[in-house]
């Protein structure tokens, strides 16, 4: 059988399947929780304080802050902005 | 015990058959012999019992035989013209074909040579009488992948077997260990037993543990080495006579041996029986009559001494314990955390490695009862026993955030299933790729896993969704195949893309109620 062969350096897993759920509908709000945060920022459509701090997890709050201090020079960010 | 159960243990350099249940304890009873499983041995009246050399000779007419009258006439016709001799087809399975005498061939087509010898010898057996030779549990070593399972059940399908599971060698050694016909396998409960497999080909180390309540049996680890065994040893034993034979005639060089020894098989096998024979004795002398052409032929005649037949094997055996403590040190175990530690296989009875393996172990190492026939016993015992197969360690896959998604779990069957499917989605599209991590959790209760080498990535949508519940949806499916590994296939049900991954480092279990 032919494998898909890649060494598996410095590559994340970013796959997610809720636990003992085989057939979940297609509303997988579970994700929310689970998806990157600054990519969580961009489909929000929104980087009002208030609203992320309600919606991110802590984690994905770190994330996105991360995210915007190590953007490229160049790109568009608010990297010195607060939460 | 509820029917008649045959195991087959397909060696590198020796092939065996057993056979238990039915009507074999009645027979063993009448005969008052010890109530153990019946090896198909071929015997031998010098020899003994002798289990069947996987060796395959095809004639020039195209007929075929196997086993100890392959191995005799491979002495004088391994040369002549049309005469073409196989050995150690085992360690080929991963080759597309090979070829030999000028002919190429599929390894299964010459793997089933083999099963086909054994079966054949096998229903000779009055044991047999009324009862099919089909339906059969095969050994694998540890280190075997799905490739070569697959192999190995085409060889049988060929030889007109049909399996009905596979299961580790060192694994069914242990089985056949401590099997008693009243208590089965009750002595293992809440025990550990550590199973040192050395033969012809590879070097399996299988450490097991018993439920305390004796309904399962499972693997807690196991390693191997595939490249260094006693047809190895063979080799090296081969090249230092051949040494000592050039120091002693001076004339002669390299080049003439290659060019005038006809007898290469011959000094193979008597350089194995002498490797043999050092276990018992200090000094043994390889003789090859007619060694080299010539008028007159030259005769080989040399001694091996047991110290220098260590010395040759040094680097392998220490090998070989680094080997053994990784095992332990997979499951997290100290050597005195294990009950019994049991020698199988043929390279396993050298004194000095049974030397080392006291040094760590002390006093628990024991050697098996008949180590050559000690696997297939095992395999016929499982059969007969009709225990099924289980996976002993959880198998999986890494989701985000390093978290563990069980896909095959400990303790369900190892049998050919119907896939289970799951809804996976790539969290985070920005790579383009989903990423697949398999791995295993080898102990249960801890949540540790160890990751496989290779990665399976499927492309996903390259433009961005407009909100999370658009992610890529990834249908997985897995399923048990016929050859004891996890197959799983991943689907991109947008793009319609499937990837398949195969996970052939299983780890058997039995279950045994």
């Amino acid at each position: 059988m032919k494998q898909n062969l890649l060494a598996n350096v410095a590559v994340k897993p970013n796959v997610w399947c809720a636990h003992d759920v085989l057939d979940p509908d297609d509303t997988p709000y579970f994700l929310q929780e689970i998806i990157p945060g600054d990519l969580l920022v961009e489909f929000l459509r929104t980087r009002d304080v208030r609203t992320l701090r309600s919606t991110l997890t802590t984690r994905q709050q770190v994330e996105y802050q991360q995210s915007r201090f190590f953007q490229h020079h160049g790109q568009k960010g608010l990297a010195f902005e607060d939460l | 015990m509820k029917s008649l159960g045959i195991g087959i243990d397909f060696g590198t350099t020796n092939s065996i058959a057993a056979v238990w249940g039915g009507d074999v304890t009645r027979i063993l009873q009448e005969q008052k012999e010890a109530l153990r499983p019946i090896a198909f041995w071929h015997q031998d009246a010098n020899l003994g019992n002798r289990p069947h050399p996987s060796i395959v000779w095809y004639k020039p007419d195209d007929s075929v035989t196997v086993g100890f009258e392959a191995r005799r006439n491979m002495q004088e016709l391994s040369e002549a013209l049309g005469h073409t001799f196989v050995r150690s087809i085992k360690r080929s399975l991963n080759a597309p074909e090979v070829v030999h005498g000028g002919r190429k061939r599929h390894p299964y087509e010459i793997a089933a040579e083999i099963f086909s010898h054994v079966r054949k010898h096998g229903e000779a057996n009055p044991v047999l009488h009324g009862h099919k030779f089909q339906y059969c549990v095969v050994t694998v070593p540890v280190g075997f992948t799905g490739q070569q399972r697959r192999q190995i059940r085409r060889a049988m399908e060929r030889a007109g077997l049909s399996l009905q599971t596979f299961v580790h060698e060192p694994f069914a050694a242990m089985v056949a260990h401590f099997y008693h016909p009243e208590t089965k396998l009750g002595v293992l409960r809440g025990k550990r037993v550590l199973v040192f497999d050395w033969g012809g080909g590879t070097l399996d180390v299988c450490l097991a543990e018993g439920a305390n309540d004796g309904s399962t049996l499972y693997e807690l680890a196991h390693d191997g080495i595939a490249d260094h065994a006693g047809d190895d040893f063979d080799r090296r034993i081969m090249a230092d006579l051949r040494g000592r034979f050039l120091g002693r005639n001076p004339l002669i060089t390299n080049d003439d041996i290659m060019n005038r020894c006809r007898a290469q098989d011959r000094f193979w096998i008597n350089a194995e029986l002498g490797k043999i024979e050092l276990s018992r004795e200090e000094n043994v002398r390889v003789r090859v009559p007619n060694f080299l052409d010539g008028n007159p032929p030259i005769d080989l005649s040399e001694t091996l001494r047991r110290a220098d037949f260590e010395e040759m094997i040094r680097h392998e055996v220490d090998a070989a314990v680094a080997c053994t403590l990784r095992c332990l040190d997979q499951a997290r175990l100290k050597p005195s955390s294990i009950d019994y530690v049991v020698l199988v296989g043929g390279t396993s009875q050298i004194p000095m490695i049974r030397h080392r393996l006291e040094e760590v172990f002390g006093a628990k190492v024991q050697s098996t009862f008949e180590p050559d026939a000690a696997i297939a016993r095992g395999a016929a015992i499982v059969a007969a026993e009709q225990w099924t197969a289980v996976n002993a360690v959880t198998l999986g896959c890494l989701m985000a955030h390093e978290t563990f998604f069980p896909l095959l779990k400990r303790g369900e069957e190892l049998v050919a299933s119907s896939s289970k499917k799951y809804v996976f989605y790539c969290t985070d599209p920005r790579d383009g790729t989903a990423n697949f991590i398999f791995c295993k959790q080898p102990l249960a209760g801890d949540s540790s896993v160890i990751p496989f080498a290779d990665i399976l990535q499927i492309p996903i949508r390259t433009d961005r969704p407009a909100q999370y519940r658009d992610l890529d949806r990834l249908l997985v499916r897995s399923s048990v195949s016929p050859d004891a590994t996890l197959l799983v296939d991943v689907t991109h049900t947008g793009m319609g893309q499937s990837r398949q991954y195969e996970i052939s480092d299983v780890s058997f279990g039995l279950k045994l109620t």
